[in-house]
């Protein structure tokens, strides 16, 4: 039987899956990526491309710390320009337990070293100068925080990986997989039959369909997040990635100047990219309520992407133990992009050294069947 | 330069009652008309500029599918203007590439 | 939300006559058009239609406009002219921004007649004021009543090239040259006649090279070409030109049709991409038609008889008339249309119906 085999066969060619075929080709391993569209068509290329280290889970924010440290020398690492810049990230309270939530969040976040603090509405408006202070009471600020191409860092991690001798193949989907005893020992694609001596499911939404194929149930579910583009405003006219807590918006300003309007994933019944007048209409209400300047600025376009959603919206990132060799690195539930550079770094000392240089307790696939879910951090 | 006779479609019967501005200076308008046949009809050819290479840009589809004629209309960039019928004191700018929002 | 039987959008020659077979059935039809007047291409079109006296063969384009115009008046179809339609949600909700207000209309069909957009032609030049395209130059003599220049030149000699060119003759301009890059004119002979005995050039394996002047137009560069359509080095000539219309081609503008997930075919001698439809304009989602230059770029009879045959066909599901009397009237529809569909240029697109009709029922065995 005619099988293409490698050290490490990863399925989804989103940001994880890519940084994580760069780290290990980068170490001499053997890598194929299947993707089973194109390199960054999905969540990993359409959202706003936020590269945020403040409100986050606690077990996330060392991580996205030393994310934060590799993103300034990303460009260069990958030879490829990912249109990072630390434009700071302004997180805006309208309600009294809001704020107060907030302000034992960054002196939590504080002690973790860092460099975020409160600011009154007034400050806040001195950063985002078209925001509406009439509804806001403070916020909290990271200046360290930033934003990045998202489809262009995704793709650079993956012609990174290519150079380093991973093999990439696209339009390449998954049919199954066979399982003898407890070892996968065929993975059967629209390509193929591969075989790794580890398998890694990083596709996202689609990585319960994966695991489906091994009877491993995965909680993961989806959700739509829906955009619209508007046309190029100037410099400074949305500097700091910007959200209103609770889900009721957020703005970021491309390089190109173009700014994304955005709000919380909403729960979808399929995998389903449309956009819905109801989305449209939110945003729409938002963006002229907190951004009032913004009334008369022509949207573009608008697009939707689906996100990976697990319980306590932190992602699964472990082996299994009752199948071997099978790895789940999904559901980093909307909030993953800031995350790419490090989790392919991690996963990748998982697989090669057997332990990560930062503790993935947090992220084990275990958690769930232990009986108590922390509560997903709201906004 | 306005078509007063046409073998087909007889006499031009409307006549330019209103005044619109374009950059500070005031011309004739025809009720109804279009803002660029406005410019047109007074010799102005030029509705925008390119930012980075400063072009001449006007007219070009003349149905609005093209944007080349945008203009500032009322503060409002990004106006086509072969689409947009003029009214009485409209003030019209020569766009420079996108135009200034105030945001 | 606003509601509808038949929501028509563009209300050119398609759209003004499938609104005319909608009314008539009895349907509630709203009309929607992006421009403040409707007519769309009919309403330029000052010279004589020919065909059968079915196809009022003799009335100029704008007469056969205000005799639509009359008949919508009659059947109180509703307007709504100087309309957006921004997107259509569900396949059948479409969102309308309408004297500066969103508006939500509900159609249980809808007829998409939204036409077509010129091809551009890049050579040095072209972004200068004075280079349009030829209908363009066509809406501002016969609509706006403006004269874009002086001294012309028109690229293309297909009949949007030689009736523009006719008809600025007729406004008072000089038309210097027409250039066809074919060997051969695309359009009716009638009207090449009509200018050649006019005086004007019509200079085939010909095309424009390059536009001179800063803040507009001052002139041209025309130069042979070979058979590999490049331009023969030693040929150029210049021309005093103060205007320059580009007549290349149309390509059919079916954007709503992609919104709501129409299956698409690529059909070279009718513009392009086009919606997959059956005869009875329909395309593959169900309740969505189309008519028109929006489904292949052909003219504005072909475009009535289509727009009618969409409203037939609509209304019938609708109830409103019964599957005999529809198609009878198809039958009748495509018995004309056979005219337009013959001779060289339009057994081509009489092929390329056929293609789409072809390949649309292939579509229907799969789903």
């Amino acid at each position: 039987m005619e099988l293409e085999k490698a050290d490490v066969l990863i399925v989804g060619g989103g940001i994880m899956g890519s940084s994580l075929a760069y780290h290990l080709a980068k170490e001499k391993k053997s890598v194929i990526l299947l993707e089973k569209s194109h390199v960054g068509a999905e969540a990993s290329g359409r959202n706003g491309g936020g590269v945020r280290q403040q409100s986050r889970d606690p077990a996330e924010l060392p991580l996205a710390m030393k994310s934060v440290e590799m993103w300034s020398g990303l460009s260069e690492e990958l030879s490829y320009d990912v249109e990072y810049k630390r434009a700071g990230n302004l997180i805006v309270a309208r309600t009294p337990q809001q704020l107060e939530a907030f302000e034992s969040r960054v002196k939590r976040e504080r002690k973790a070293g860092l460099d975020v603090r409160m600011v009154t509405p007034d400050e806040a408006c001195r950063l985002l100068p078209s925001l509406n202070k009439e509804d806001i009471i403070g916020g909290t600020y990271c200046p360290t925080d930033g934003t990045a191409n998202p489809i262009r860092t995704t793709f650079a991690f993956a012609r990174a990986a290519k150079a380093a001798g991973a093999k990439i193949y696209t339009c390449t989907e998954i049919i199954g997989m066979e399982l003898a005893g407890n070892v996968i020992n065929v993975v059967e694609t629209t390509r193929g039959k591969m075989w790794g001596e580890v398998v890694v499911n990083a596709a996202g939404p689609w990585a319960p369909v994966i695991g489906r194929m091994i009877g491993v149930d995965i909680p993961i579910q989806p959700k739509r997040c829906q955009i619209m583009v508007t046309q190029q405003l100037p410099d400074g006219a949305c500097t700091p990635f910007s959200e209103v807590s609770g889900g009721y918006g957020w703005w970021t300003q491309t390089l190109h100047g173009n700014v994304l309007l955005g709000h919380n994933s909403r729960p979808v019944d399929q995998y389903d990219y449309g956009v819905t007048f109801e989305a449209i209409a939110f945003q729409t209400h938002q963006t002229v309520k907190f951004l009032p300047s913004f009334g008369k600025v022509p949207v573009i376009r608008c697009y939707s992407g689906i996100t990976a959603w697990t319980p306590d919206a932190i992602p699964i990132i472990s082996y299994l133990t009752e199948v071997k060799g099978f790895l789940i690195d999904a559901g980093y539930s909307g909030h993953g992009f800031c995350l790419g550079p490090v989790s392919g770094k991690l996963v990748s000392e998982l697989i090669l050294k057997g332990k990560p240089s930062l503790p993935l307790d947090s992220f084990d696939y275990y958690r769930f069947h232990k009986g108590s879910i922390k509560e997903a951090i709201s906004h | 330069m306005r078509i007063e006779n046409h073998p087909i479609l007889g006499p031009l019967s409307n006549k330019p009652t209103i005044e619109i501005e374009v950059d500070g200076k005031k011309i004739p308008a025809i009720p109804g008309e279009m803002i660029s046949s406005a410019l047109i009809a007074a010799g102005i050819r030029v509705f925008r500029r390119t930012l980075k290479k400063n072009e001449p840009r006007s007219y070009f589809c003349g149905i609005g599918q093209c944007t080349d004629c945008m203009m500032i209309v009322d503060n409002v960039p990004g106006v086509r203007v072969c689409i947009t019928p003029v009214k009485e004191g409209m003030q019209i700018k020569t766009q420079i590439g996108l135009g200034t929002w105030e945001v | 939300m606003l509601k509808t039987d038949v929501a028509i959008i563009g209300a050119g020659p398609a759209g003004l006559s499938a609104a005319v077979e909608s009314a008539k059935a009895g349907a509630k039809t709203t009309l929607i058009n992006e421009y403040i007047e409707p007519g769309g291409q009919l309403t330029k079109q000052i010279h004589k239609f020919f065909g059968s006296s079915d196809h009022k063969a003799g009335v100029r384009g704008i007469d056969i406009a205000t005799l639509l115009f009359k008949e919508i008046n009659e059947l109180k179809v509703e307007m709504m002219m100087g309309a957006t339609v921004w997107s259509i949600f569900n396949s059948n909700i479409l969102g309308i921004v309408y004297n500066g207000k969103n508006e939500m209309l509900r159609a249980n069909k809808i007829i998409l007649a939204t036409g077509a957009s010129e091809n551009p032609l890049a050579f040095p030049g072209w972004t200068i004021p004075g280079v349009m395209g030829g209908g363009a130059a066509q809406t501002m003599i016969n609509l706006q009543r403006v004269l874009p220049g002086e001294r012309v030149l028109m690229v293309g000699a297909g009949n949007v090239g030689l009736i523009v060119a006719y008809q600025l003759l007729q406004a008072g301009a000089e038309v210097v040259a027409v250039v066809e890059a074919l060997p051969y004119v695309g359009g009716y002979s009638v009207h090449a006649a009509k200018i050649a005995r006019a005086g004007v050039p019509i200079l085939t394996s010909h095309t424009v090279k390059m536009a001179h002047g800063q803040e507009k137009v001052e002139g041209a560069t025309i130069a042979e070409v070979d058979k590999r359509w490049k331009p023969v080095v030693g040929t150029e000539k210049e021309l005093e030109v103060d205007t320059i219309c580009i007549a290349v081609g149309l390509t059919p503008l079916a954007e709503l049709a992609w919104l709501v997930n129409c299956r698409f075919i690529w059909v070279g001698n009718l513009g392009g991409y086009v919606p997959l439809y059956d005869e009875k304009m329909e395309t593959t989602v169900r309740g969505f038609y189309v008519a028109g230059d929006a489904a292949g770029i052909e003219e504005a009879s072909t475009a009535m008889e289509e727009g009618r045959i969409a409203a037939i066909s609509a209304v019938e599901t609708l109830g409103l008339m019964t599957q005999q009397k529809a198609c009878a009237l198809r039958m009748a529809a495509y018995d004309r249309l056979k005219e337009f569909r013959i001779g060289p240029f339009g057994k081509m697109r009489d092929q390329g119906k056929r293609l789409i009709w072809r390949e649309r029922e292939k579509y229907e065995k799969w789903v």
